[in-house]
C-alpha cells in the first residue's frame, strides 16, 4: 500500500522541486519583502511592518494602473471574445481554404507581443504611419496625430493591439468547441425550420457554454497579467494614461528602485486574482454533462 | 431569387475578409517597409507594395553594426540558445511528471496539482524581483542561465497541464500487460507510454518555443550587457539612435518572425492541440 502510494514521487518531485524553487520560494519572498523596508543604496533590509501597503495603497499612480488594468483587460477580453466568436463561426462554414485561412488569421497570435507591439508602432507613427495615411486621406483627420500621445486615443489604441494579438486564441477554442458538437443536432433544428440565427442561440450556445467560461476565464487572466505591449508602445505614457500595473510594478521596483513597494503591490495583484480565481474554480465545478 | 441567395451567402465572407485584412495588414505593410530603400518610406503618397524591391535591409542584418549598437546575428544566436535549452529542460522535467500525475496516486498530488495551477494565474511581474535578487545573488544575471530558469516559471506548469490531459488520453491496458510481463514501471513509462504521447510532447515543445521566442520582460530585466541580448530586446536598438531606423527595425522583425511561422506552419495541427487541449482540461 505505502509502496503504491510511493512509487509516483520520483516521476513528480523534479518538476515539483524546480516549481517551488523557480515559483514557490519567489512568491512567498515578494511576500516577505512586501513587510521589508529595502532602501535601494543598500541590499540589507529591515522590518517596515505595513510601511510599504501604506505607500503604494495611497499613491494615485498605482491606482490609476489599477483602473487602467480594469479598463485593458475588461476591453480586451469583450472584443476577444466577440471577435473570435465571430471569426470562429464564419471559419467554421467555411468549405474552401478552411486551413490556410484559419493558419492566416492565427498568424498575429503565434508572432508574439514583441513583434505585434513593434508592427503597430509603424502603423501608428504619426508621419508616415498607414493608420494617418489612411485618416488623413479619408478626410477624417485635417492633419496626422501621434495617436499614441494622445490622452485620449493612446489607451484604446494599444488595447486594440492586444486584441489584434489575442483574439486569435479565443478564435481557436471556439473552433475546437463548434467542432464538437454533433452535426445531427444541428441539422434536426434546421430541418425543423430553425432559423441560422435561432440554431445558433438555442442549439450551439449552450453546448458552447463550457468553452466560452473557459476562454474568458483565461483571457481575463492573460491580459490581465500582460506587460509588453503598453511597455513597449507607450512606457505607460501619456502622463501614465497607458500603465497598467505590471508595469507599475515593474517602474518601482527597476526604475525608482523600490523592491518593497513593489513587492507590495505584487501581493495586491495576488489578492485580486486569487479572488477572481476562486470564482473561476466555482464557474468550472458547476459542471454541465455533455458539454466539451 | 439569384440575389437574395447572394446576400446571404456574401455578408459573412465579406465580414471574414476584412477580419482577414485586419489579421495581415500590420504584418504585410512591415514586410513591405522592410523590402523597399528607406528613402521611399518617406514618400508622398501610399504604396502597398515596396518600391522599388530590395534586399538591402535583409542583408544589412547579417553584420553587426557597431556604431549602432545592432548584432542581430549575435541576438539571434543568443535567442536560439536560450529557446533550445528552455524547451529541452522543460520538456525533460514536465514529461514524467505529467506522467505521475497522470497515473499514479499519493500523498500530496491534488495539493502538487494545484499548487501548480494557482502559482501560474499570477503575472511573471511578481516573480521577477525575488527572481532577480536570486540571480544577483548566485552570480547569474546577464547570463543564459538566468533566462533558462526564469523561462521555466511559465513553461513548466503549462506542459505539465498540457501533457497530464494527453497522458489522460491514452489507455493504460499496455503499460498493465508490459508490468505484468515483468517490465519495470520506468521502462514501461518510457517504451510503452511515450510514443502514443509524442504528439503531446512536440505539441508542449513547439507552445514553449513560441512563448519563449517572444519573452521580453524577464530579458529586460536580466539582461545589461548589449552581447548578451535576446531578439526581443535587440530590437530596440534601432530606436536608440534619435531618428528609428524603420528598415532596419522592420527587417528584424519579419527575420525574427520567420522561425515561429515555419514551425507553426510545419506542426500547426499540434500546436492546436496544445492549446486547445491545455485550456479545456483545466
Amino acid at each position: 500500500m505505502w509502496r503504491e502510494r510511493l512509487a509516483g514521487l520520483p516521476y513528480v518531485m523534479p518538476a515539483v522541486l524546480v516549481i517551488v524553487a523557480v515559483m514557490s520560494y519567489p512568491f512567498f519572498y515578494c511576500i516577505y519583502l512586501s513587510f521589508r523596508a529595502t532602501p535601494s543604496y543598500t541590499t540589507a533590509t529591515h522590518f517596515a511592518g505595513l510601511a510599504n501597503y501604506n505607500t503604494v495603497l495611497n499613491d494615485p499612480v498605482f491606482l490609476n494602473s489599477l483602473l487602467i488594468t480594469v479598463i485593458w483587460t475588461i476591453g480586451s477580453t469583450v472584443f476577444d471574445i466577440l471577435l473570435g466568436m465571430g471569426a470562429a463561426l464564419l471559419v467554421n462554414q467555411l468549405s474552401w481554404f478552411r486551413g490556410p485561412i484559419r493558419a492566416a488569421l492565427m498568424l498575429p497570435y503565434i508572432v508574439g507581443y514583441v513583434i505585434a507591439s513593434y508592427a503597430w508602432l509603424w502603423l501608428y507613427q504619426a508621419e508616415y504611419g498607414l493608420i494617418n495615411e489612411l485618416l488623413t486621406s479619408w478626410g477624417v483627420l485635417a492633419h496626422p496625430i501621434s495617436l499614441l500621445s494622445s490622452l485620449t486615443w493612446a489607451l484604446p489604441a494599444v488595447i486594440l493591439v492586444n486584441i489584434w494579438k489575442t483574439a486569435p486564441f479565443a478564435m481557436i477554442m471556439f473552433l475546437a468547441g463548434l467542432q464538437s458538437i454533433p452535426e445531427q443536432t444541428v441539422m434536426a433544428a434546421e430541418l425543423d425550420g430553425a432559423s441560422k440565427t435561432r440554431a445558433f442561440f438555442e442549439i450551439k450556445l449552450p453546448y458552447l457554454r463550457r468553452v466560452i467560461i473557459i476562454t474568458s476565464v483565461v483571457m481575463t487572466l492573460q491580459n490581465f497579467n500582460t506587460f509588453t505591449i503598453p511597455y513597449i508602445m507607450t512606457s505607460g505614457g501619456p502622463l501614465n494614461h497607458t500603465e497598467i500595473v505590471s508595469n507599475y510594478i515593474y517602474n518601482d521596483a527597476f526604475t525608482n528602485l523600490d523592491f518593497g513597494g513593489a513587492a507590495a503591490a505584487s501581493v495586491v495583484v495576488m489578492i485580486i486574482l486569487m479572488v477572481f480565481a476562486v470564482l473561476y474554480v466555482g464557474s468550472l465545478t458547476r459542471r454541465q454533462p455533455g458539454v466539451v | 431569387m439569384q440575389v437574395r441567395r447572394w446576400l446571404r451567402w456574401a455578408p459573412p465572407k465579406l465580414a471574414l475578409l476584412l477580419y482577414l485584412l485586419f489579421a495581415l495588414v500590420p504584418f504585410g505593410w512591415m514586410l513591405t517597409a522592410s523590402l523597399e530603400p528607406q528613402t521611399s518610406l518617406y514618400r508622398a503618397h501610399l504604396s502597398l507594395l515596396p518600391s522599388p524591391v530590395t534586399l538591402i535591409n535583409y542583408r544589412a542584418l547579417f553584420t553587426a553594426n557597431p556604431v549602432a549598437g545592432t548584432d542581430f546575428p549575435r541576438y539571434f544566436m543568443n535567442s536560439v540558445i536560450v529557446v533550445c535549452c528552455t524547451v529541452v529542460l522543460a520538456v525533460l522535467v514536465a514529461v514524467p511528471a505529467a506522467y505521475g500525475f497522470s497515473r499514479y496516486r499519493f500523498f500530496g498530488k491534488d495539493a502538487m496539482l494545484y499548487g501548480i495551477l494557482l502559482q501560474s494565474i499570477f503575472p511573471l511581474v511578481n516573480f521577477l524581483i525575488p527572481l532577480y535578487i536570486l540571480m544577483q545573488d548566485i552570480g547569474l544575471l546577464n547570463t543564459y542561465g538566468s533566462l533558462i530558469i526564469a523561462y521555466l516559471t511559465f513553461s513548466l506548469p503549462l506542459n505539465i497541464w498540457i501533457l497530464k490531459s494527453f497522458f489522460d488520453g491514452i489507455p493504460t491496458d499496455m503499460e498493465m500487460s508490459a508490468r505484468l510481463d515483468g517490465a519495470s514501471a520506468w521502462r514501461a513509462f518510457i517504451e510503452i507510454a511515450i510514443p502514443p504521447a509524442m504528439p503531446g510532447i512536440v505539441a508542449t515543445a513547439i507552445f514553449t518555443f513560441i512563448l519563449a521566442w517572444d519573452e521580453y520582460l524577464y530579458a529586460l530585466t536580466m539582461i545589461s550587457t548589449s552581447s548578451m541580448r535576446t531578439l526581443p530586446l535587440g530590437i530596440f536598438a534601432y530606436f536608440s539612435e534619435g531618428v528609428p531606423n524603420w528598415s532596419g527595425l522592420t527587417a528584424t522583425a519579419i527575420a525574427m518572425s520567420i522561425p515561429v511561422i515555419v514551425v507553426f506552419l510545419v506542426l500547426q495541427k499540434y500546436f492546436i492541440a496544445a492549446l486547445t487541449k491545455g485550456a479545456l482540461k483545466y
